[in-house]
């Protein structure tokens, strides 16, 4: 636990002097907050309400950009310039080094989440704002951004290339967010079990409950599964290039 | 970078495999490892499966939106026989339909769950089986038409979403189609709730529609003047709606949970005793009070019309009763004279030289009373600049909606026509509480009924009253209140009043009741009528000599010496003890006016003008729409105890921004449209750009300081050679 917290706090501080990740962070601050006060304020009459369920709907896809990048340089990175070999050899264990590694980009968009909390603050300045739904909303986009990374770190797991991992993490993220909507154009409604089973393993699905306001614990053992999932795959891939060489 | 750690290299080199799971796999093939990986992967899957309905969750917005409301858990409590919800639902659904499906399985589930297994759910959907879609149509559940996409072609698809509940095997309702989760609870528990029952709540209605003398310049008897079906009508799928009238001797029954008191105009001491007596019974009542009539006759409109209160002759004043109940009723006529927007428009006509109205222009109408969701104790500033008045006002001023009471949940505005002023007594009844929860604004005037309203401007006398309206002493005056608890009798003391037909002569044949000849005779004129009464009195004057003693408190009603008894009354006619004191605790809900619920007001036609051209637009200036709702949430309010109120309120929260603030009636609305637009210009683009530069900044001073770090070093090192 404590070469864990000891990785984690390396790679926290390891984000603030990284170019990438401040352009990374800038543009996901910028653009959904950009987007959602233009239409928060196109209604000149006053019938405005004050909610944020529209700031979360552009959450899935800017945290797709944003978990992507931060983490296609992890391994990749390591595996490019050979430091990956001498990472494997220090006395800590693969799922120490990959947990760390995830706690620490987690823990970033942790604080890139807080840095946005003047948005609710200001919409309850003028309105009956319902903070369950921000809540939620703010949960559910935290919790999402671990099923990127966790994934986003396996990516950048299996190749040497960080472009390659940023795009397969994106390709693959994307497929995954939208399965049930493409199941459903896939298939129609002939196959109900296959479109069942995408909706089960998509994204989507629980973080749209979460970000309403509905907290389940089908919905968190969903996210703590699939971020344990391929937080396992990344550590049997450094496992077996350990054990390969 | 990110190969620094500070984590001490053991020695590679000794072969020390490193612990942990992965380093136990150390010795395992890879066919191992890709058995390994499958195995988790599977293991998740399954997981996901069976922990994505577990039913465990909180819901955390405010009115608890997806979540069974506290109104249907205490409803599900109270189920005695198995309650069996077949859900019709059809399994093909296109994508937003199966999330709102869902929603709707998962808010079932729950109703299963508080319902200690009482409640069961079935599924069956009718485009799997013939049979259970021929039952579905047969039981009314109707499929919608929707648009989805098959193999990349639009097309037409049946959904079911519809319900049948079945309660103890032998009720059952239908509701053909939930449109979405968040109706659900809406459309289902009211159902359950009505089969709980077994019986719909008995509303009585009293409600006599005004009469309009004919001029006498005018040839054809004026038509029917409009009355209060339409809101009886409205209500009688939830409620057993009874109508019923007093003036014949009936008594009310006593199984009423409800009485509806409309207008209440020439009313005996009958009524008001058995009115009293329903009180005492613990049955509650909703009033709807008005002060004057206006407006009937389409010669005068907006004249005052013959309305009196009390029947001639009678004892008791109403007013005066009311106030035995806590309910101070002012019969004053309310106008508001703060602007012309709380106030209604009408239609004003312009007369040309021959006499004949030739133009018509709209007119802001005082005695048309609107009345806001808004605390009014922010306008003390604006109403004086004494800072003691200002302290005081503000702290005498309240709101003019009561927006804690989910019976306004949905309006933010009410509007009523010619109200009259009710207040809570300065002292309540022992026992009693009270609240009021409707009042003007701090320029609502309350003034004798004037003979005529009419907002024309060429009327000099009532340019002369509006005039007069706007120097009087005006306050925030009252409209609704309600008082609740185990009232007084306001007959207590008093020998029980004449019942109308009763009988001082032994003529009566009828089981204790005389039915006069006249009786179906409505009352034309209150002069007439307060002769009749006067004549009744007279008859019961000459009977007293010959009543027994003990007619307060018996049973059987006033027994007249030789009067023919009867052998076996009719159960209605029988006459149960008078009660001096309140059985049960009872309601009584008091709104200052009855015309936003008449039926002309209902439903946008004032009958009487329709054929007058000209009266149009007068007739879509007293259109209102609030009527219904408000009246629907009163009446729940008074006969559910709120229960199903809740379900329509807390989806209604207003959560609208306001970037305005207060206004002063005086800003130009140029200047504060650009003061609006300039503020949200400003809270764009600093909640924009604060964070963006907040961590942009962070960054260059790390780097400044690292770079400072660095120039440091190198001096130091070039310092030490």
């Amino acid at each position: 636990m404590a070469e864990m917290t000891v990785i984690m706090k390396r790679e926290l501080w390891s984000f603030f002097l990284s170019p990438i990740a401040y352009v990374a962070g800038a543009a996901f601050l910028f653009v959904p907050a950009f987007f959602w006060f233009s239409t928060l304020f196109l209604n000149t009459g006053g019938a405005t309400e004050a909610h944020m369920s529209n700031f979360f709907g552009y959450m899935p896809l800017a945290m797709l950009f944003l978990a992507s990048a931060l983490t296609m340089r992890q391994w990749a990175e390591e595996r490019k310039i050979g430091t990956l070999e001498l990472l494997l050899t220090y006395p800590v264990t693969t799922t120490q080094l990959v947990t760390g590694k995830f706690l620490a980009s987690f823990f970033f968009i942790g604080i890139l989440l807080l840095m946005t909390a003047s948005y609710p603050l200001t919409l309850s300045l003028f309105g009956n704002l319902d903070w369950g739904p921000v809540i939620g909303g703010y949960l559910g986009t935290w919790l999402l951004s671990g099923a990127y990374l966790a994934f986003g770190l396996f990516a950048s797991s299996i190749t040497k290339d960080q472009i390659v991992s940023l795009i397969v993490s994106l390709v693959v993220l994307l497929f995954m967010f939208y399965a049930s909507s493409l199941a459903l154009i896939v298939f129609g409604t002939n196959h109900p079990g296959l479109i069942e089973f995408f909706t089960v393993i998509s994204p989507a699905t629980h973080f749209s409950s979460i970000a309403r306001g509905v907290v389940d614990l089908g919905d968190l053992l969903y996210y703590l599964v699939f971020c344990s999932f391929f937080l396992f795959l990344n550590s049997s891939v450094l496992e077996l290039k350990k054990r390969v060489g | 970078m990110t190969t620094e750690t500070n984590t001490q290299a053991s020695s590679p080199a000794s072969g020390a495999l490193p612990s942990g799971p992965m380093g136990e796999m150390h010795g395992t093939s890879f066919f191992g490892l890709a058995f390994r990986v499958l195995l988790v992967a599977g293991i998740c899957l399954n997981l996901l499966y069976l922990t994505r309905s577990l039913g465990v969750r909180v819901d955390l917005t405010q009115e608890k939106l997806y979540s069974l409301s506290p109104s249907t858990k205490r409803i599900l409590a109270r189920l005695e026989k198995p309650l069996v919800i077949e859900s019709y639902f059809s399994k093909d659904l296109p994508g937003q339909l199966a999330q709102e499906r869902g929603k709707i399985e998962d808010l079932l589930d729950e109703y299963v769950q508080m319902s200690k297994n009482l409640l069961k759910v079935v599924y069956l959907d009718p485009t799997s089986d013939r049979s259970i879609e021929d039952r579905a149509r047969r039981l009314g559940v109707q499929p919608q038409p929707v648009q989805v996409s098959k193999s990349g072609m639009f097309t037409m698809q049946e959904v079911w979403q519809g319900l049948r509940i079945r309660y103890g095997g032998d009720r059952q309702k239908v509701i053909p189609l939930v449109p979405q989760s968040l109706s659900l609870e809406e459309l289902l528990t009211p159902v359950i709730y009505e089969l709980v029952l077994e019986r719909k709540p008995k509303v009585g209605f009293i409600a006599r529609p005004n009469t309009q003398p004919r001029q006498q310049f005018q040839q054809q008897a004026p038509p029917p003047a409009p009355g209060w079906e339409m809101v009886q009508g409205m209500i009688r799928g939830r409620y057993d709606v009874v109508p019923i009238d007093l003036s014949k001797g009936q008594q009310l029954p006593e199984d009423l949970e409800v009485l509806v008191l409309i207008e209440p105009k020439n009313m005996s001491d009958w009524e008001k005793y058995c009115i009293d007596q329903h009180i005492m019974r613990g049955g509650n009542v909703l009033l709807f009070a008005d002060a004057a009539d206006y407006g009937f006759n389409p010669y005068q409109p907006f004249q005052r019309q013959p309305f009196q209160v009390d029947l001639q002759g009678s004892k008791l004043a109403w007013k005066q009763q009311l106030q035995g109940y806590g309910v101070d009723w002012g019969q004053h006529v309310v106008a508001e004279m703060l602007t012309p927007e709380l106030q209604g428009e009408a239609d004003s006509f312009l007369f040309g030289p021959d006499g004949r109205p030739n133009n018509i222009e709209r007119k802001p109408m005082p005695y048309w009373v609107k009345v806001l969701k808004k605390d009014w104790s922010t306008w003390a500033s604006r109403l004086t600049k004494d800072p003691t008045a200002m302290a005081k006002l503000a702290k005498e001023l309240t709101w003019g909606v009561d927006p804690s009471n989910p019976v306004f949940g949905q309006s933010q505005m009410l509007s009523f026509y010619w109200p009259t002023d009710v207040s809570l007594t300065k002292e309540l009844p022992k026992g009693i509480t009270g609240e009021t929860f409707l009042r003007t604004s701090p320029k609502g005037v309350a003034q004798l009924p004037p003979q005529s309203s009419s907002p024309q401007s060429a009327n000099v006398a009532n340019s002369l009253q509006l005039r007069q309206l706007a120097n009087s002493e005006s306050s925030q005056v009252s409209l609704g209140v309600q008082v609740k608890g185990l009232f007084p009798s306001a007959f207590a003391g008093m020998k029980r009043p004449d019942r109308p037909g009763q009988d001082k002569t032994g003529q009566d044949k009828n089981g204790g009741l005389l039915v006069p000849q006249d009786a179906d005779k409505p009352v034309a004129d209150p002069s007439e009528a307060s002769k009749a009464d006067a004549s009744k009195t007279e008859t019961a004057e000459q009977g007293k000599e010959t009543v027994k003693d003990g007619v307060q408190g018996d049973a059987e009603g006033p027994v007249f010496e030789g009067a023919p008894q009867p052998k076996e009354d009719k159960p209605e006619d029988k006459l149960p003890p008078k009660l001096d004191k309140a059985e049960k605790q009872a309601r009584i809900l008091v709104i200052g006016d009855a015309n936003f619920i008449r039926d002309d007001h209902l439903s946008g036609r004032f009958p009487q003008w329709m054929s007058q051209p000209l009266m149009r637009g007068m007739v879509e200036s007293l259109f209102s729409r609030q009527g219904r709702p408000l009246f629907d949430n009163l009446l729940d309010w008074m006969a559910l105890d709120l229960d199903l109120i809740e379900l329509r309120a807390r989806r209604n929260v207003d959560r609208s921004l306001d970037f305005v603030g207060e206004v002063s009636p005086d800003e130009d609305q140029d200047l504060l449209k650009a003061r609006v637009a300039t503020k949200k210009w400003w809270i764009q683009w600093s909640n924009i750009l604060l964070p963006v530069l907040a961590l942009l900044g962070f960054g260059l001073l790390l780097l400044m300081k690292r770079m400072a770090e660095k120039r440091a070093f190198l001096s130091s090192a070039k310092a030490t050679g």
